[in-house]
């Protein structure tokens, strides 16, 4: 299970990938967290989260086309991979099994 | 379209990976378009700046290094592996390096042995940093005497009254000829001192038994060494209150143990084995406890932060404040100093055996430099073989510096296993080394060892490598994969220079070998006037003592025994000087020393000093108290005709002439012949047997068995005279035969390196030796040309060298009384043989380039 273990911030910026399937590269991922969770995203921490899951093969980059707006840069962009939906699964179903066992806790004194 | 701040455009490019680089700038300038239209330029520009510091984190900052060192490791194995592969392609450069180089280390390894253990004598006390000795000087006639001798009342004076000084402590040593035994057990020589209580306040020898405030608390107490014990008890434990007899002269007596001390060691000045108290000395001697009669040594532990110079002040105040006393100032000698700057000029220090520290550490240091001299040359020489390596690598754009790690690497790898190879030679030699030197040096591995170790061999390494290393790493790589390589003038002339430099030292060395061994051979081969072969000496002790005449008598009339004497003073010492010679016509003013030695009958038979005029004291004659023998210059010195039958008057008292000896020399070749008297006397210190020549074994053995039965037991301990006579001249021994050894160790050195030199040579001519044979030239005419050059730089160095020797030889010559002359054909010798050494050196190898097949020389390439 190690492996597939997230931190919050890895979880948020692994998620807005797979939102944006297919158009998710730097600035996107950011306007949408910014947007979603109303929280300033800074480049530096966005980056290297990034490098990291890609790292750890939960997503992978693909070289894409550049603009004028971009100074004639191209972009990266960012796809989930099939270990990483694992990922978030399984990030999901530790919190639900945490979840359910909440109630019967709080349940017990009354 | 709006402009993002470009200065921070830069600074992403500068500290970014330049593989992040593109997509992060897009991101940036795509998210900065994108805020100018909503927020504002201005706000979109600060957000800009902002996102680039944030940016400035690890994972995003790009290495700065120039070259990412990924393999550091990687590139340090394959040096290691190169330099492997060389030493085993070029095994005999290889070995000649490290013989080269380890026989330095093993030269420089033992002189710092030498050195270190030289520097730390009489070291070992906790007192060290304050404790001193006092010294006082006289004004004699031929400049000023500085001796150790102090009055006894002197220190019980300055305790107290001196507020400097903590401790104050007498120690005499005199003969140190005592016999202790145990309850009738047998008889062992043991050297007394007397001292005051304080002894081990002042010396930190180790007390293992007794009260350290108090360690002789009576007149009979003792204090024994461990080693005394263990011969008298065989143990060291709860020996406290047990007796001893000692046996000596008017001491004699039994003595209670108050304490047991370790044996001074090796390294201390101080060595005795039993300590009695001064107190009883001064009872049974009272005469020695007045201020005019100067005899124990005075040593002074002073308060921390007080000044020596102050205290000598006072001192000197104190001393001449006592009608009785005579000097003419006092010397206040820090004790550890004692050993090494012990030589005294006009009341000062002048030197002493730091010069011989000096001299070897001055030897180490040119023996390391030629070590290391001899290493660049081979390692140039040997780069010619190397330069398709060093080429390819720069094609393949090597940076310089990793070459030049490269060749240090190499060097200080060579350097290491060098030092591995001399330790091992040390290790093994060291018992070697320690009967020449007379010491007990170990190799303990501390940290200071170490320390000291790796740094000369890191140095040395680097040093040596240095060169090679700048040198092949500076070539372009063009000529150096061509193989054309023009060497500079300057670096022709510098390896030249090293070679001259290295060969002028050689012969510098040599040629004060030469004349030190020939002043020796001078100094122990000239006759002094007297035969010192086959006679045997021994001291006067135990029984012997209050029989001297009687002993003399047995002993002369065993067999084998040519003639038997005893004296007061061994003619290898300088002998006592009185002024109380007096004679008509002599001008009272004026002041004639006297040497004299006081001896027993037959002492001019027993040494062969063959007699001018008259005879010698004899016991047919009876009463001899009026009569004296004088020797040649003390005629010469009274002015007399017909000496025989003159009286004069020595103390007082008038004697007869009766006897006129040839002059001899005392104590050593050192010293001229002085105005002598024998003085008959049977108070004799030192017995001296004439031995039949031929039959020494036989008589000895006969003299051994006589002595042990008339003396108790007590271990028979002589020595001949010739040896006696040899140990005087034991430093400038020493320093001859190690001078001799490290001369040779520079000479090879030298040698290794001419050698490699001419293998440089021989290697980067090898084609024009192959036209030159093809064109028909012999291989004498080769050799000639390859050799030229060298001789030419042998002949150099041995111009520069001889001056320089002779000026050298000169100096240390005029340090002696009588030396010998520097003659023409040392220099020719020592040049001659030189040349000749460096000619065959390099013949060796020239021959062999020379005899190469033509064909083998043009096929290269």
């Amino acid at each position: 299970m190690k492996e597939l273990q997230l931190g919050e911030f890895e979880e948020i910026v692994l998620l807005t990938v797979g939102i944006l399937h297919g158009n998710a590269y730097g600035v996107t991922i950011r306007n949408e967290i910014e947007n979603r969770l109303s929280r300033e995203v800074s480049v530096g921490a966005l980056q290297t989260t990034l490098r990291r899951l890609e790292k750890k093969g939960f997503v992978k980059s693909a070289h894409g086309e550049g603009n004028q707006a971009r100074g004639g840069r191209p972009k990266l962009y960012f796809t989930i991979t099939a270990h990483g939906q694992k990922a978030i699964s399984s990030s999901r179903e530790t919190r639900n099994a945490l979840w359910d066992a909440l109630p019967q806790l709080i349940a017990k004194p009354e | 379209m709006d402009q993002a701040p470009s200065f921070f455009r830069k600074l992403l490019k500068w500290f970014c990976k330049p593989s992040l680089h593109p997509y992060l700038e897009g991101d940036l300038l795509e998210h900065f378009q994108e805020k100018a239209q909503t927020h504002g330029l201005k706000k979109a520009r600060c957000r800009f700046a902002k996102d680039v510091i944030k940016l400035f984190r690890p994972g995003i900052i790009r290495s700065f290094i120039p070259t990412q060192k990924l393999n550091t490791f990687t590139m340090l194995r394959h040096t290691i592996t190169i330099t492997a592969r060389n030493f085993k392609r070029h095994t005999s450069t290889f070995l000649i390096n490290l013989l080269g180089l380890s026989s330095g280390l093993i030269a420089v390894l033992f002189i710092y042995l030498w050195v270190n253990d030289e520097l730390n004598f009489d070291k070992l006390h906790e007192t060290d940093a304050q404790l001193y000795q006092v010294r006082l000087n006289f004004a004699a006639p031929n400049g000023v005497n500085t001796v150790v001798w102090t009055p006894a009342p002197l220190a019980p004076a300055v305790q107290g009254t001196i507020p400097e000084i903590a401790l104050a402590s007498r120690l005499f040593a005199g003969s140190q000829n005592g016999v202790v035994s145990h309850q009738k057990g047998p008889e062992i020589r043991a050297r007394e001192v007397f001292a005051d209580r304080n002894l081990f306040w002042v010396f930190s020898f180790g007390l293992i038994e007794g009260n350290i405030d108090n360690i002789v608390p009576d007149l009979k107490s003792v204090a024994i060494s461990d080693q005394l014990a263990l011969k008298l008890f065989n143990t060291t434990d709860k020996l406290i209150g047990k007796t001893i007899h000692l046996d000596k002269d008017d001491l004699t007596g039994d003595y209670l143990i108050s304490g047991v001390f370790k044996a001074p060691p090796g390294n201390s000045s101080l060595q005795f084995d039993a300590v009695f108290s001064m107190e009883q000395l001064l009872i049974k001697s009272p005469q020695m406890n007045q201020w005019n009669y100067n005899n124990p040594d005075t040593y002074l532990v002073l308060k921390p932060g007080s000044d020596p110079l102050a205290v000598n002040t006072k001192l000197e105040a104190l001393l001449k404040s006592k009608p009785q006393v005579e000097i003419s100032s006092t010397l206040m000698h820090k004790f550890s100093d004692g050993y090494l700057h012990g030589t005294f000029k006009n009341g000062e220090v002048s030197g002493g055996r730091i010069t011989y520290v000096r001299l070897f550490s001055g030897i180490a240091l040119i023996i390391l430099l030629i070590a290391c001299i001899n290493f660049m040359n081979l390692a140039t020489a040997q780069a010619a073989k190397r330069l398709k390596e060093v080429g390819v690598k720069k094609a393949m754009g090597i940076h310089r510096q990793s070459l030049v790690f490269q060749f240090l690497t190499e060097s200080v790898i060579l350097a290491l296993i060098a030092l591995a190879v001399a330790l091992l030679f040390v290790c093994l030699f060291l018992p070697g080394f320690n009967t020449l030197v007379g010491k007990q040096l170990q190799l303990t591995p501390d940290l200071s060892l170490i320390g000291t170790l790796l740094a000369i061999t890191l140095t040395t390494g680097l040093l040596a490598g240095s060169y090679p290393a700048l040198y092949l790493s500076g070539f372009k790589t063009v000529a150096l994969l061509k193989g054309k390589l023009k060497a500079k003038t300057n670096d022709l002339w510098f390896r030249k220079g090293l070679v001259i430099f290295q060969f002028a030292t050689s012969i510098v060395l040599i040629l004060s070998i030469l004349v030190v061994y020939q002043q020796i051979e001078l100094i122990q081969n000239k006759n002094l006037g007297y035969d010192r072969d086959n006679v045997i000496s021994f001291p006067v002790e135990g029984k012997i003592s209050n029989n001297v005449d009687p002993f003399l008598d047995e002993v002369g009339n065993l067999p084998g025994v040519v003639s038997a004497t005893g004296a007061a003073h061994s003619i290898l010492e300088n002998g006592s000087s009185t002024r109380g010679v007096n004679w008509e016509g002599k001008d009272p003013e004026e002041f004639i020393p006297f040497k004299y030695i006081s001896a027993n009958y037959n002492y001019h038979s027993t040494l062969n000093i063959e007699l001018k005029a008259g005879r010698y004291y004899s016991k047919e004659f009876g009463n001899e108290k009026q009569s004296v023998v004088i020797n040649e210059t003390a005629v010469k010195t009274i002015g007399l005709e017909n000496p025989i039958g003159e009286v004069i008057s020595i103390w007082g008292q008038n004697r007869q002439i009766i006897g006129v000896v040839k002059d001899f020399h005392l104590e050593s070749f050192y010293e001229e012949v002085k105005p002598l008297f024998l003085n008959l006397s049977d108070r004799n210190y030192d017995i001296m047997l004439r031995i039949q020549a031929g039959a020494e074994r036989e008589t000895i053995e006969r003299v051994r068995d006589f002595y042990t039965e008339y003396n108790n037991g007590l271990a028979f301990d002589f020595k001949f005279m010739d040896t006696k006579y040899q140990e005087l001249y034991e430093s400038e021994n020493r320093v001859s035969t190690l001078a001799q050894y490290f001369a040779a160790i520079a000479m090879i050195i030298s040698c290794l390196g001419l050698f490699g030199l001419a293998t440089f040579s021989a290697e980067r001519r090898i084609k024009e030796i192959g036209i030159r044979k093809a064109l028909g030239a012999s291989v004498s005419s080769v050799i000639g040309i390859l050799t030229g050059g060298f001789a030419k730089m042998v002949i150099i160095s041995i111009v520069i060298a001889l001056p320089f020797s002779y000026w050298l030889a000169n100096d240390w010559l005029n340090g002696f009384a009588y030396h010998i002359e520097l003659k023409w054909w040392f220099f020719a010798l020592t040049g001659i043989s030189t040349l000749l050494i460096a000619m065959l050196t390099i013949g060796l190898r020239t021959f062999q380039a020379a005899r190469a097949k033509p064909t083998d020389c043009l096929r290269y390439e």
